[in-house]
């Protein structure tokens, strides 16, 4: 045992040691190699914001030497992804005259999964478009923050032709997060809303439910006779959502009567909840009778938000919640109508001391 | 025969203390290259894009408040600078008999609103009245409501929060600004099967903090905070992170944890009768998610920060960790049906046992092992030096586990930038082994012992020395 227990704690003490020296090796490096970049970013920069207004800097910046531009590069590349209009092409020209673009492409086929994030990053930003092909057989990538990276980058591309494979990335085996497509398919603009409004038939849930909610900031109002039978039929609760939420955010004028359809009790609560604070976001009257009945209804958060709703409905909206408040559907559906007029009043008040505030 | 025996059990416990420290070099170990693939991940988050995304889910942020005159109002506002696109705070103040919610109704000009808080959660707390600010349109909820403890109090605050997604946090703790960002980005991730995630929670002690805000992160001036903050970095933000890898996470911080809310009204709310209510509630997600056969995961965020502080006295500690050791045996008691039970996948047939073995009966192991070495040294039964070696190995070998647990911290968060606080770090993790470790090993003993009497709950107060704040120029410090 006394063998066995000296070599274990020697081998512990050296390990010990061992790491103690990694952790202030590191300490001291990283500060020394931050510091230094810092230092010469600081130098630099002002250079770079002067690039923005007086392209006669670029062959200045062309020539630094490799220290300089690896100091100075993050800020160029953090810039060019703020700017847009005239101020992008100075900082796309200098990002070529320096290779960038050229050793991006390169980078796009590297072994090292951090040198093609990088590169499908540095692609996006300079909106090189005959990169597509390349960028879209990324979505496939075995490492997820490449496949990130360039499910962004198809968005950042703005070009319709990145839509299907942007959506295939949520139904492969190696998918994408649903928010990083959902977005880049908002930026690729009117042009993809034909793939997409077909994605609202793919057999695959979570195709279904983004590309609801993405036609649904579109206002794409092709879509609504296939949106409304996906609230009626899809087999997935978070499908239904999805869609009962483009609906509203569409706004055309028969969702209000698509939607009370859903607010009885033969829906499930989830979307009997949602449709009714739907409602009140589409702000049609018509739907004002139903929802002061559902003042009375069960659970809780339906009487909550069909009362809120109620306000968003102007004057018939508030005359409803006044007599349900008065008792006309019982002590249960008044305390919710009396809690909404007394927000009612607090709005207002707000109102009138931000107007005070203004004047 | 005795010689034998007393051997026999002096191997034993060395062979028990061996297997944990090397479960805790593999969670380690996972942990590190958890770290690595999120330090791939980190330059090209898009912060923004989750800022301005469609799919990003609203947060109701619950903070239970109990006599926190002191700070309230800066943490409230701190809440409320949070950077995230749609959220409310809703505060519940569980019946302070100091001017708690006094400062809040003359800083954010509050209202008194009827408003009707639904009968969800039966065990909530018995409400008095809501408050909204009457001028400014603030998302900010204050529930006044009767004494009845933090569990009933984030009960309140569940039937009364409006969003999808539910932010536990304790009124003192301090966010990083992005961390309800980076906490609620698994949900984004994962929107079909994420039901809870948890934030690291780190030691706020020593460092600086501005206008709710933490400003300078450095290491506890003082050894007890210290030897805490070694141990949070070891067990909760690398331990977590390995288990959260296996979908085997048991604990959720009551400090800073985010959750789906319908899931969490669905098992019942939080559990008043338990000492470790946070924990006891993944696990009830965790049983009835499995009960259910629904495809779900429970995940830890190592990145997202709470800063929290941690107690700088003996006594305070002790009560703490006999609280915590008992909520963990009140927690295996009320579930002990999962315990080795396949159904349960990695929580029952791992987690459960793991916690059981290696964390419930270790203060017990610990005070067998000495009892043994004693007994074995007066008898003549072992000698000084096998003693000896016994004990540098156990120890050794849990200060080298720290001082990995430092590499992996500087590696890949690098929050502490001073010399001084790696040189306090290390003599931390060298004292944690010379009579902390024994001191809580007897406190947590109480703890099982006090779950298993079923004696009275009593949470104890933790009295707060408040944050270093900046001297203002000319001026004492407040």
């Amino acid at each position: 045992m006394n063998s066995v227990g000296s070599a274990v704690m020697l081998a512990g003490a050296v390990s010990s040691l061992v790491l103690g020296v990694l952790i202030t090796a590191h300490h001291l490096t990283s500060a020394r190699r931050r510091s230094r970049r810092e230092r010469e970013a600081q130098r630099l920069r002002p250079l770079v914001f002067r690039l923005l207004s007086d392209p006669g800097v670029l062959p200045e910046l062309v020539a630094l030497d490799r220290r300089a531009w690896a100091a100075v590069e993050p800020t160029v590349i953090s810039l060019l992804g703020n700017v847009s209009g005239a101020a992008r092409e100075p900082l796309v020209d200098l990002l070529t005259h320096r290779g960038v673009l050229d050793s991006a492409r390169r980078g796009l086929r590297a072994r090292r999964a951090r040198v093609r994030v990088e590169a499908v990053h540095v692609v996006g930003l300079l909106r090189s478009r005959e990169d597509l092909p390349r960028v879209v057989s990324l979505m496939r990538d075995s490492r997820p923050e490449v496949r990130v990276a360039a499910a962004r980058t198809l968005g950042g591309l703005a070009d319709a032709r990145g839509a299907r494979p942007l959506l295939g990335g949520l139904s492969c085996s190696r998918p994408v997060p649903p928010h990083v497509v959902a977005h880049s398919l908002l930026a690729l603009g009117t042009a993809a809303h034909p793939v997409i409004v077909d994605a609202l038939r793919h057999p695959h849930a979570t195709v279904r439910a983004v590309a609801a909610e993405v036609l649904g900031f579109g206002g794409v109002v092709a879509a609504f006779p296939l949106l409304v039978r996906l609230l009626r039929e899809d087999a997935e609760l978070p499908v239904r959502l999805a869609a009962l939420r483009a609906l509203a955010r569409t706004g055309t004028p028969a969702t209000a009567a698509v939607l009370i359809g859903f607010v009885g009790r033969g829906s499930p609560d989830e979307l009997r909840i949602a449709a009714a604070e739907a409602l009140g976001a589409l702000g049609d009257p018509a739907a004002a009778d139903t929802l002061g009945f559902l003042l009375a209804e069960e659970p809780h958060r339906l009487a909550h938000n069909a009362s809120r709703s109620l306000l968003r409905l102007g004057d018939h909206g508030r005359d409803i919640l006044a007599r349900v408040a008065g008792g006309s559907l019982g002590p249960a559906a008044a305390v919710h109508a009396i809690e909404a007029l007394a927000w009612n009043q607090i709005t207002h008040e707000r109102l009138a001391a931000a107007a005070r505030g203004h004047t | 025969m005795i010689l034998n025996a007393v051997e026999v059990a002096g191997l034993a416990a060395a062979c028990y203390f061996l297997l944990i420290n090397c479960s805790y070099l593999v969670f380690l170990s996972v942990a590190a290259v958890e770290f690595a693939r999120e330090g791939r991940h980190k330059p090209f988050l898009a912060v923004d894009e989750l800022y301005a995304g469609p799919l990003t889910n609203a947060v109701s942020v619950l903070m239970p408040a109990y006599n926190e005159e002191a700070g309230i109002v800066e943490a409230v506002r701190a809440m409320l600078a949070l950077r995230y696109p749609v959220f409310e705070v809703v505060v519940i103040d569980d019946g302070s008999t100091d001017e708690t919610f006094a400062q809040l109704e003359a800083e954010f000009q509050l209202v008194s609103l009827p408003a009707v808080v639904s009968d969800e959660l039966p065990r909530r707390g018995v409400v008095r009245s809501v408050h909204v600010p009457a001028v400014r349109a603030i998302p900010l909820v204050v529930v006044r409501q009767e004494n009845g403890g933090k569990t009933r109090a984030l009960n309140t605050g569940l039937c009364l929060a409006r969003h999808p997604l539910v932010c536990m946090v304790d009124a003192d703790s301090i966010l990083d600004p992005d961390a309800l960002m980076s906490v609620a980005r698994p949900f984004l991730d994962d929107p079909f099967r994420v039901v809870a995630a948890g934030g690291a929670v780190r030691v706020a002690n020593g460092c600086r903090v501005v206008a709710g805000r933490l400003v300078d992160v450095r290491m506890p001036r003082r050894l007890l905070p210290a030897i805490q903050a070694v141990e949070y970095l070891r067990v909760f933000l690398l331990g977590r992170t390995a288990w959260s890898r296996f979908n085997g996470l048991l604990v959720i911080s009551g400090a800073f944890g985010l959750f789906r809310r319908d899931v969490v009204m669905a098992v019942g709310g939080l559990d008043p009768d338990c000492m470790s209510e946070d924990a006891e509630l993944v696990v009830r997600i965790h049983r009835r998610m499995r009960d259910e056969g629904q495809d779900y995961r429970i995940v830890f965020v190592a990145e997202p920060v709470s800063w929290t502080e941690v107690p700088d006295t003996a006594l305070v500690l002790g009560r703490q960790r006999k609280r915590w050791n008992r909520g963990l045996a009140e927690i295996l008691l009320k579930h002990r049906r999962m315990i080795g039970n396949p159904k349960y996948g990695v929580v029952g047939l791992f987690t459960l046992p793991y916690h059981m073995l290696f964390e419930l009966i270790t203060p017990l192991a610990e005070f067998v092992a000495a009892l043994v070495l004693v007994f074995g040294l007066t008898t003549g039964a072992i000698t000084l030096s096998f003693a000896v070696s016994l004990s540098a190995t156990a120890y050794g070998f849990a200060f080298l586990i720290s001082v990995f647990a430092l590499t992996v911290e500087e590696y890949s968060f690098r929050r502490y930038h001073r010399w001084a606080d790696l040189g306090m770090a290390l003599l931390a993790a060298l004292a944690e082994n010379i009579g902390y470790r024994q001191r809580t090993a007897r406190w947590r003993m109480w703890g099982v012992w006090a779950a298993l009497r079923r004696s009275e709950r009593l949470w104890g107060v933790m009295p707060r020395r408040g944050f270093d704040v900046p001297t203002p120029p000319g001026g004492k410090r407040p």
